[in-house]
């Protein structure tokens, strides 16, 4: 991103949100795939990972901030990450695995 | 764990973290630190992050929770050096580290806990 | 195609190239293309010629190759001129729709002199005008697409200006900033006026920020969602943030709205929040005693 020429406040937002993404895939995905793709829009990257843990039964509640499965995490993962990337979007299937796609934007503005 | 560091300055513990500190080292960090806070009696522990590019929600819990720890220890936590990129990201999560105090600096920290009485001796304002 | 596609206008181009500029520039005239009050005759023939020259070099390549594309390497002369002469038009404000005419003016003295060339050949003639009409379209929306890439560069500092000019910090005194914020404040600017009121407190070393909202229209709770994240962050940064300018009327909203102001100080005018700042870095304000104005 930095190559492309974007903001420092970009790469920060895009950057925590692919790490609130990674965490989620270690902790609950049991690991994964991140994959990295160069869009065909210059402006935007792309990052796509996948994993075959136990997938999210309720996506909808599962984006909501403060609901967690844990105890002491703050629930406030997936939501965010959803806040801080360009675009976002989850699959989920229970017992199958999670698929999370999200762009960040790599112009000055 | 060369990650971070733990000095004692002025009467206080100041923590330095660098950027490129592990999950495994922040954990480490913690039971170092609380150790440290009761072996040493201090009354203020200044973490410097001036150096993380990215906080997310996992490192930010941390610090709540070595606020929450030093507290019960009876030392009042300053984080410094947050970066702009880095306080707008954490706002964006709803990470508002409602039981830290900040400071720009270390300097400033310093003078904070001074007139906070967090620090013995005489204050160098005086 | 055959390879000799072009052949008929690249030998009229060489042998009546003069001609063809006057008709050209005539045609164009007739046209209302020419504008010769925003440039001279000459300035204009001037311009037409070394199109006319560059477009024969085109037509003479693209005639070896036979398919006719705007964006071979053969065409890349014409599109500089093009590119350039469009651009100083648009600056003396010539419309987008008069330079594409001004081209177009073109087929009027080119397809005269083919189908002199060519006649009794009809089809080979049609041909020959199919290409040549495709390749000059093609050069004026070229310029039409040139004035939109201008424009919009126009915009885009306009609006970088804008945003800039909207949100100033000013430094009131050493480590006091104020934000005066005027206007409407959507999450763009949101986070446009955040973004640089953090730069600044680092940038200054500030220790207290005022965001004044006096100049602010309405605060719904929107607004007042990104006024107190604006005070987070500011919080997070190490400085202290100091809203000022709550009319009595926002802060009646506020309530109803149920917006909770938490922790962040709030003051009604930006002078009790100026004496609260200073205060704060302990510096005050106080009458001189001698002044005859003081009022002894």
């Amino acid at each position: 991103m930095k190559a492309k020429g974007s903001r420092d406040l970009m790469i920060t937002r895009f950057v925590t949100a692919v790490s609130e993404i990674a965490r989620n895939a270690a902790t609950h995905g049991e690991g994964g795939r991140m994959l990295i793709y160069d869009l065909p829009d210059p402006t935007l990257i792309g990052v796509e990972f996948i994993d075959e843990g136990r997938g999210i039964r309720d996506v909808e509640t599962a984006l909501t901030d403060g609901y967690s499965t844990r105890k002491n995490s703050l629930g406030r993962g997936l939501g965010g990450a959803k806040r801080l990337a360009n675009t976002f979007t989850i699959e989920s299937k229970p017992d199958k695995g999670t698929v999370v796609r999200m762009t960040g934007i790599c112009t000055k503005r | 764990m060369n990650a971070a560091a733990i000095y004692a300055v002025e009467g206080i513990l100041l923590v330095s973290i660098t950027s490129d500190i592990t999950d495994s080292d922040i954990i480490e960090l913690q039971e170092l630190l609380s150790n440290r806070i009761a072996k040493s009696e201090t009354r203020g522990v200044v973490v410097d992050i001036s150096a993380l590019e990215i906080v997310d929600t996992f490192v930010g819990r941390v610090l709540a929770q070595l606020t929450a720890i030093a507290r019960l220890l009876d030392a009042e936590t300053y984080v410094v050096g947050m970066r702009p990129a880095v306080a707008m990201t954490l706002v964006e999560l709803g990470m508002y580290l409602p039981d830290n105090h900040t400071a720009l600096t270390l300097d400033h920290a310093l003078e904070k806990m001074r007139s906070a009485g967090l620090i013995s001796g005489i204050s160098r304002r005086a | 195609m055959t390879e000799k596609v072009l052949e008929t206008t690249l030998q009229v181009l060489k042998e009546d190239a003069e001609g063809i500029l006057v008709d050209w520039i005539d045609q164009a005239d007739e046209d209302g293309a020419k504008r010769s009050d925003l440039f001279s005759e000459r300035e204009g023939r001037d311009q037409a010629a070394s199109m006319l020259r560059a477009f024969r070099l085109g037509v003479r390549d693209t005639s070896r190759e036979g398919d006719f594309d705007l964006r071979d390497e053969h065409w890349a002369d014409l599109r500089g001129i093009l590119s350039e002469i469009t651009h100083e038009r648009v600056e003396r404000g010539v419309l987008p729709g008069e330079m594409a005419a001004f081209v177009l003016a073109l087929k009027t003295p080119l397809f005269s002199r083919m189908s002199q060339k060519l006649e009794g050949e009809a089809s080979k003639l049609i041909e020959e005008i199919l290409v040549v009409s495709k390749a000059i379209d093609a050069f004026a929306i070229y310029t039409n697409e040139v004035f939109i890439a201008e424009r919009e560069q126009i915009i885009e500092r306009q609006r970088d200006e804008m945003l800039e000019l909207s949100t100033p910090v000013v430094e009131l005194w050493d480590k006091v900033l104020t934000l005066p914020l005027i206007g409407t404040l959507d999450s763009l600017r949101a986070q446009e006026v955040m973004e640089s009121l953090l730069q600044a407190i680092v940038e200054r070393q500030a220790e207290v920020v005022i965001v004044d909202i006096t100049g602010v229209k309405t605060v719904d709770t929107q607004v007042a969602q990104h006024l107190l994240r604006t005070a987070a962050a500011v919080r997070l940064m190490g400085a202290r943030c100091i809203i000022s300018g709550i009319s009595p009327k926002i802060a009646q909203t506020m309530v109803e709205l149920g917006v909770d102001v938490g922790e962040v100080r709030t003051r009604s005018s930006i002078k009790n929040a100026l004496t609260d700042a200073l205060t704060s870095v302990g510096v005050a304000i106080r009458a001189i005693e001698d002044s005859p104005r003081s009022g002894k």
